[in-house]
């Protein structure tokens, strides 16, 4: 199996277990958008595949290989991560931040290369910041300072990509311009996985849906296939009619 | 001007900064030196008492002071960064509470009131403070604080005990606890002066991957930074330079915590820049501090650790009611 696959974890914050039995493959080259509740356990399955959460059973593998086995710095220039809530140092300006994304790549020596720099102007150019570079994080809105992370962690130029609610602190037409990033980034041939809130943008956006309630995944697929009133009613407890998005032919949820 | 040149040109003004304070601590004292003989004192060395006084009291003195100011600086800078917390300082995680009780046990056990006997108590004190802070907190910064802080309320209060009753341990254990580079020159000083070259050596090892940590422990490990591995390593390096730095010259830990928190504003966001600027400048408080010492009580000495504190406590004070705290 080629990619980023979960088998069957088991995870969980000291006496609470989040997931039994988890499974997942994340298809290569695809935008894959993980939906369900609040504390559906969503969060914790992206952190095990970042190796940020130790999985209690199971394994997750990259191209066949446990995580576990491979070095840190290998998996940070595979596997790039944006979390939910981010720590910024004060006084740090854009495009130092930004250039903070490169530390995989760089060796004991911190040498900065060509390509380093064409990997930092190419991510404030992708994120739309590049005008913002010489200003400092905390100067920045909510928005803005969401994008220059996700250029941080573009810069690490990897060929997956996580991201863990990165729509939240986005108002709408910033959310559409990162969703339409995420495609891109996509057609450029990078994985993406992502979580989302809203379901109708996870429809439109993603390739590959996966439902989650409980720990579990309820439902993995198209996303014609996955949204339906009846898995919106069981994984959400929202009664709903699914229409087709009037612009995109997607499938759209609307409440009773 | 842009950041780095206004790092680099402020590097450069404080290490101007800590040739005159070098300078200062070789000619000034009872006996003032002019800077021309201080000169001469190495170019054309001809055992008057002033050469005497530059080369064989003074020198070894400013050699321990820029040691001792480097490695309480670089150390403060190092929990600093470590706890998230810009008002942290070595003790807080015990070092100063376990040195002190070490000596003072010593002391009280062995009637060991030698020198070399307290340098090698304050050390082993500190050490076993900070193991034992570090098996009670563990990776939290948060309980790393709290099981110092608790461990140093009840050493102190244990200490207390065996001061008021054996009053002869209180007798030698003030002389170590002011804080002081007088009389520090008739202990072997080679190896505390070569465990603090080798802990700032590894410091400077620990610059990428605590500045990648900067970013919270998540992005630091998703960009492949061994988090836990790294904050073991610079807890033992802290604690290491702050004992160290505490068995020669006593409690000046307030070096610890000003010199960091007054050149971060200069240096956010970058680890590196921090400890070059605390290599540089905490030998200029603690060298200046113990020239002002001097001045002041030219026959007794005051302890440079007080100095210390009444030299940059009001520029503490100054700096955070001008331009307000600054978070790591």
């Amino acid at each position: 199996m080629t990619g980023l696959v979960a088998h069957d974890l088991t995870l969980g914050y000291g006496e609470r277990v989040v997931s039994t039995g988890l499974s997942l493959a994340v298809p290569p080259g695809r935008l894959t958008a993980v939906i369900g509740p609040n504390a559906c356990g969503k969060s914790t399955l992206l952190r095990a595949l970042v190796r940020l959460q130790e999985p209690r059973a199971g394994r997750v593998e990259l191209d066949g290989v446990d995580l576990r086995r491979l070095r840190p710095r290998e998996v940070a220039r595979r596997i790039g991560f944006l979390p939910q809530r981010m720590v910024a140092p004060e006084g740090i300006s854009v495009t130092h931040l930004v250039r903070r994304g490169r530390y995989p790549h760089r060796d004991w020596r911190l040498t900065w290369t060509d390509v380093d720099e064409a990997a930092v102007t190419r991510a404030l150019l992708d994120t739309g910041v590049e005008d913002l570079a010489s200003r400092r994080i905390e100067e920045l809105s909510g928005g803005q300072a969401q994008r220059v992370w996700l250029a941080m962690v573009l810069a690490q130029e990897t060929e997956l990509l996580l991201l863990d609610e990165p729509t939240t602190f986005l108002d709408l037409a910033h959310q559409y311009d990162l969703l339409r990033l995420l495609a891109r980034l996509r057609d450029a041939g990078r994985t993406v996985v992502v979580v989302l809130h809203d379901v109708n943008q996870a429809a439109r956006f993603a390739d590959h849906l996966v439902a989650m309630q409980a720990g579990r995944v309820v439902a993995a697929g198209a996303p014609a296939e996955v949204v339906t009133a009846d898995l919106v009613e069981q994984v959400f407890g929202l009664a709903c009619e699914v229409v087709p998005d009037p612009v995109a032919g997607s499938p759209m949820v609307v409440a009773h | 001007m842009s950041d780095p040149g206004r790092r680099f040109s402020g590097l450069l003004l404080a290490l101007a900064a800590a040739l005159v304070a070098a300078a200062a601590s070789l000619a000034v004292g009872t006996r003032t030196v002019p800077l021309d003989e201080v000169v001469r004192a190495f170019t054309d060395y001809a055992a008057t008492d002033d050469h005497i006084v530059v080369r064989d009291l003074r020198l070894p003195r400013m050699w321990l002071g820029i040691a001792v100011g480097a490695a309480l600086a670089v150390s403060g800078a190092l929990v600093q960064t470590l706890t998230r917390n810009p008002l942290a300082e070595p003790g807080i995680l015990g070092v100063t509470a376990g040195a002190s009780f070490a000596i003072l046990l010593a002391t009280a056990l062995w009637q060991a009131d030698a020198q070399a006997a307290q340098l090698v108590a304050a050390a082993v004190g500190a050490l076993a403070a900070t193991a034992v802070v570090y098996a009670v907190g563990g990776s939290s910064p948060l309980r790393l604080v709290l099981a110092g802080v608790a461990l140093s309320a009840v050493l102190g209060g244990l200490g207390l005990g065996i001061r008021l009753a054996l009053p002869d341990v209180f007798d030698d254990y003030r002389f170590w606890s002011v804080g002081s580079l007088a009389g520090r020159d008739q202990v072997p000083l080679e190896l505390p002066l070569l465990v603090i070259a080798v802990g700032l050596a590894a410091a400077l090892l620990l610059v990428p991957p605590l500045d990648a940590m900067l970013l919270g422990d998540e992005v630091a490990h998703t960009q492949g930074t061994r988090v836990a591995r790294t904050r073991t390593i610079t807890l033992v390096v802290l604690t290491v330079l702050a004992a160290a730095a505490t068995a020669i010259a006593g409690p000046i830990l307030f070096v610890g915590l000003i010199v960091p928190h007054l050149v971060r504003r200069l240096t956010a966001g970058s680890v590196g820049w921090l400890l070059a600027y605390c290599v540089v400048l905490g030998p200029v408080l603690i060298l200046v501090s113990d020239v002002v010492a001097r001045l002041l009580l030219p026959t007794g000495e005051v302890p440079v650790a007080v100095v210390t504190a009444f030299v940059g406590g009001p520029v503490l004070i100054w700096v955070v009611r001008r331009y307000g705290a600054v978070d790591p």
